[in-house]
């Protein structure tokens, strides 16, 4: 918006073309369709005489013979006959001939038609191009007598002016801030005296655009988090539902919802909640699982341990990776506290919650 | 001098398109009518040969290949050769016995032999009228002779 000096070149389109090198370049075209029309016309004559010579070659064998002149050189006949006639003998090229039958020489024939048949049409296109380049210079002749002009003006970044839009904006994703210097570039070469207005409409509307998307995104992770919670609820007891819930989204295809199993997975959860950035390898997770569950009950180390091998199995790297974060971080202090707390928290807006934090941190 | 050398590059320029756009043509179409001439010469020695070996070999029947179109061909039969239909011009033919047609084809050889002399006089002329433009030319322009 420096506006002042020029910044375009201004070409009047007759001292680019000239009319006398335009009308020169149209005839040039305008022979070269000439000679292709008589390329075209040659070959559709050749596609002609192919088509009567299968019509004669088919209708010749229905008679015996056939009273001819026998041509005797270029300039004299006897008056005979065709015998033999079903009896052909076909140039096949570069001087091989090959004796067929009727049958046999229309198939050679039409074969022959058809690679006529697709020079005829790629000649055809040629003179459509022709025709357009003709049309082409034909309009660029007339622009130039309507003394048409050509404005030209270079695109300068002006990096002062990007800087602050990004400070403004600072949660802006890359391609929103790229579109908006864009705009203002744009605004600034049209040195439209309103540009700093509409650059504000223009950030107003991005803002409201991307809180738009924020708040579509939440409400797609809750739908989300609420459907499983809802798949998964009936299965399970209410005080572990919960956290159950979110061990399904890691294990998916955990098939036994034991209550005891249930209990090992809040206390995972827990710790999960805590330290959710925590990844490491399921590996290395799967002992303490078992470890961890025995201080509370005997048989639970064998259920887990076995849910484990499933999630290895089965479980996709998202979904291992939330899993073995909750186990790594896991203490005794924790657990007595983790289990009464998850407990009381079966509603479905927790995990929405956690499952932001979660996002959040990631 | 200015309007005198205006009116010489008039002049040549004259003599130019009489040379380019009269004399060039004319010589083409004289060449081309004479290569007519040398294929009919060609044909009626053809045809000559032809009746001779016939007349040497005393064949009554001829058993020969008939061009359909596009190198497509097909047998023919000829029961008597004795008679032969010759084209004597204009879209007629004559019948004729071997001997007869043997008189006519030497009484039209030396037809098309004076033809081919006519064609190539004329030739020569009209190559002798190019160049003795292109001398006047060259006159007109005073420059130095070849």
């Amino acid at each position: 918006m420096t506006g002042g000096e020029v910044k375009g070149t201004v070409t009047p389109f007759d001292s680019v073309y000239s009319p006398a090198a335009v009308r020169e370049a149209a005839a040039k075209v305008h022979d070269s369709i000439a000679d292709h029309q008589k390329d075209l016309a040659r070959v559709q004559g050749f596609f002609s005489d192919n088509t009567n010579l299968i019509n004669l070659v088919q209708r010749l064998p229905d008679e015996l013979s056939h009273d001819i002149m026998v041509p005797f050189g270029g300039a004299a006949f006897f008056p005979g006959k065709l015998i033999h006639t079903n009896e052909f003998l076909v140039l096949l090229g570069e001087g091989y001939y090959a004796d067929r039958t009727a049958r046999q020489t229309v198939e050679i024939l039409k074969r022959r038609g058809k690679s006529l048949e697709s020079q005829v049409e790629s000649l055809k296109a040629k003179m459509m191009n022709l025709e357009a380049e003709a049309r082409f210079f034909d309009s660029t002749a007339t622009d130039a007598a309507e003394g048409l002009v050509e404005i030209m003006e270079d695109y300068v970044e002006e990096p002062n002016k990007c800087k602050p839009e990004s400070s403004m904006t600072p949660g802006l994703p890359v391609a929103d801030l790229e579109k908006d210097s864009n705009v203002a570039s744009i605004s600034d070469n049209a040195r439209t005296s309103t540009a700093d207005d509409e650059y504000a409409q223009i950030m107003a509307m991005l803002d409201e655009r991307e809180k738009e998307e924020l708040d579509h995104e939440n409400a797609s992770d809750t739908n989300k988090e609420l459907g499983e919670f809802e798949t998964e609820a009936p299965a399970e007891d209410d005080s572990s539902s919960d956290e159950e819930e979110i061990v399904e989204a890691a294990t998916r295809s955990s098939t036994s919802p034991h209550s005891l199993n249930n209990k090992g997975n809040e206390i995972f959860q827990k710790n999960k909640l805590e330290n959710p950035l925590q990844d490491s390898n399921h590996e290395k997770s799967g002992k303490p699982i078992g470890g961890n569950l025995q201080q509370y009950v005997v048989e639970q180390s064998q259920n887990s341990s076995g849910n484990a091998g499933k999630q290895t199995s089965q479980t996709g790297f998202s979904a291992r990776r939330s899993f073995t974060g909750s186990i790594i971080e896991h203490d005794d202090a924790n657990l007595p506290k983790s289990s009464s707390n998850q407990s009381t928290t079966s509603n479905p807006a927790k995990p929405v919650s956690r499952f932001k934090m979660q996002k959040g941190n990631r | 001098m200015a309007e005198s050398s205006e009116l010489r590059r008039q002049k040549v320029k004259k003599f130019e398109d009489f040379v380019e756009g009269r004399l060039k043509p004319d010589l083409v179409n004289a060449i081309a009518q004479r290569d007519k001439v040398f294929e009919q010469q060609k044909i009626f020695s053809d045809l000559k040969r032809n009746i001779q070996v016939l007349e040497k070999s005393g064949a009554t029947s001829l058993r020969t290949r008939v061009n359909l179109g596009s190198e497509v061909y097909m047998q023919a039969d000829v029961p008597d050769t004795r008679r032969v239909f010759v084209d004597i011009g204009l879209g007629f033919h004559v019948e004729f016995t071997w001997s007869e047609a043997l008189d006519f084809i030497s009484v039209r050889e030396a037809r098309l032999a004076r033809q081919v002399e006519e064609y190539t006089h004329l030739i020569a002329n009209i190559k002798a009228q190019i160049k003795l433009v292109l001398e006047g030319i060259r006159e007109l322009l005073q420059l130095p002779p070849e």
